[in-house]
């Protein structure tokens, strides 16, 4: 068959179409997947605010808290919507800690910018008077829903749950905290009352759908998963209540080499992250419709 | 028309089959060189704390030849941090009764990098200002010892071994009713569910652990090593 010009350039037209088509759609796919929200989290920082040293055993000159605000601004000058969440165990482990009483700590998460964090069992070693002290430099918010703070000063500026607007996601946030009697000599937490955290969990979570929150975050120190199955932990209560979204973890110092897929009865999906301690990972959780994205950023 | 248009799609599957793949998890190692991305006002707010901690406790307290590993059931700095305290308390003393000591490893809370060593790494492996305590233990209760040590994996002892699930304490008579622990005033008030020793006879002293790990490496200089292990189930 001969070429005419114009069915030439209808042949080689339509096949230029169809090779720019995928690259359009590519685009739009693209445009699709960049995160609509990041949420950042930490745990079990232990006053770590230096890097570890160059002849540590495990993790050489990582973490640091200059590192860690430098990611995070990387992030923040990137995305619009940034959560900023920590898990629990910010105080304790340095000398920063036994000289300063975790003012100091205190001070950096909020310069960092930390949106909201829950109570580690090392958050009490100063007491109930020692953590409120200090806790007057924070400038975020602290959950916690299985602690029954009674007639003490932490009554006041600890909530169950604080619920943050980013874009289109209304993100319920909540916290659990482990069982202190064993933990934490009693007259550190004298005045307040350990409640069963599932019970806790499943009671706030009915708040948090209530208020029309369409993720669900638990921000929880009950530790990952134990030899005792029976004992609370993240994967226990992955299990056990639904209507979480992400679970993130702390306490066991776990590093994880992907996040927990906790699949449950109705078909709800539940993810347990947690990023080992003394801050030398960043937990990333890129989310878009239909994805989350988990990475651990090393702090170097 | 419909060769053309099968065309488009075939060209539009090839260059778009390497995008639709993504990972839902991945490790990302990354750089961040503090010293160009750092807010200066976080290092100038950082400053004057980090220099009033590298004034207090960058001290040379002593040297290590190796790295001391915190590591269960028993490890190097396990023993020597039980060695520490059982040779502060019994050094050139004779006592009636079997002296032990028992720590929990939790409380230790970070491992030494061979080298020297400052007070800021004391401080680092027991930022607790946990004391010294003689519990009173009746020789009866040193099965739930061994109950609870074949569940925990092992703990910071001297003075003893556990071997087949049994606490073995070569200076244990059969003529002797109950031993002295040396313990922390945590563990003593039932810390870390060391309930043992609720209720039993105690002699507080004011003595804090870390300040005899200190004075200990002190004396010694370079650190006295023992990496033989002391638990085996």
């Amino acid at each position: 068959m001969k070429l005419t010009r114009r069915k030439l350039f209808q042949k080689f037209g339509l096949l230029s179409f169809g090779l720019l088509l995928p690259k359009w759609l590519g685009a739009q796919t693209n445009r699709k997947q960049h995160p609509e929200l990041v949420i950042l989290h930490t745990n079990d920082t232990h006053s770590q605010i230096d890097p570890l040293p160059a002849n540590h055993s495990k993790y050489p000159n990582q973490g640091g808290i200059l590192a860690r605000a430098a990611m995070i601004a990387q992030y923040r000058e990137q995305h619009p919507h940034v959560l900023l969440l920590d898990a629990g165990d910010f105080f304790q482990g340095t000398p920063y800690f036994n000289r300063f009483h975790g003012v100091l700590e205190m001070k950096l998460m909020s310069e960092l910018g930390y949106d909201v964090a829950t109570l580690g069992n090392h958050d009490f070693d100063i007491g109930v008077d020692g953590f409120m002290n200090a806790q007057q430099h924070a400038q975020f918010k602290f959950v916690n829903a299985n602690y029954d703070f009674g007639q003490t000063p932490m009554a006041a500026v600890i909530q169950p749950y604080h619920i943050i607007e980013k874009g289109r996601y209304k993100i319920g946030i909540f916290g659990l905290g482990i069982d202190l009697n064993g933990l934490v000599p009693q007259s550190n937490f004298e005045g307040i009352a350990i409640k069963d955290p599932f019970e806790s969990a499943a009671a706030v979570i009915e708040e948090l759908k209530d208020a029309k929150c369409n993720l669900i975050i638990c921000l929880s120190h009950l530790g990952y998963q134990y030899e005792d199955k029976s004992k609370p932990s993240d994967v226990l209560l992955a299990e056990q209540v639904s209507g979480i979204d992400v679970i993130l973890g702390g306490h066991t110092h776990t590093f994880m080499q992907a996040p927990t897929k906790v699949t449950q009865q109705d078909g709800h999906t539940v993810w347990i992250h947690q990023v080992g301690w003394a801050g030398v990972r960043l937990g990333a959780i890129e989310v878009t419709e239909h994805k989350m994205n988990f990475l651990q950023k090393i702090i170097h | 028309m419909i060769k053309y248009f099968l065309y488009s799609i075939v060209g539009a599957s090839l260059m778009a089959c390497s995008a639709c793949f993504t990972p839902t998890f991945q490790i990302e190692a990354q750089t961040v060189v503090g010293v160009q991305n750092t807010d200066p006002e976080l290092v100038e707010m950082l400053q004057p704390y980090q220099d009033t901690l590298h004034t207090e406790f960058d001290a040379f307290v002593a040297a290590t030849p190796e790295a001391l590993v915190l590591s269960r059931p028993s490890s190097n700095l396990m023993n020597w941090c039980a060695d520490a305290v059982l040779s502060s308390q019994t050094a050139n003393k004779r006592f009636s009764e079997p002296v032990i000591c028992l720590l929990n490893a939790g409380g230790l809370r970070s491992s030494f990098g061979a080298g020297k060593l400052t007070l800021a790494d004391f401080y680092k492996l027991m930022p607790f200002d946990n004391r010294l305590v003689w519990v009173h233990l009746p020789v009866s209760k040193i099965s739930e010892i061994e109950k609870y040590l074949s569940k925990s994996g092992g703990e910071p002892m001297a003075n003893c071994v556990f071997v087949n699930g049994r606490l073995q304490i070569p200076s244990l008579l059969s003529s002797h009713d109950y031993i002295w622990v040396l313990t922390s005033d945590f563990l003593a008030n039932g810390g870390d569910q060391m309930n043992f020793f609720l209720g039993l006879e105690k002699q507080e002293t004011n003595i804090l652990l870390r300040d005899i790990f200190i004075e200990t490496a002190k004396n010694q200089g370079v650190l006295v090593l023992d990496a033989q292990s002391r638990y085996s189930k």
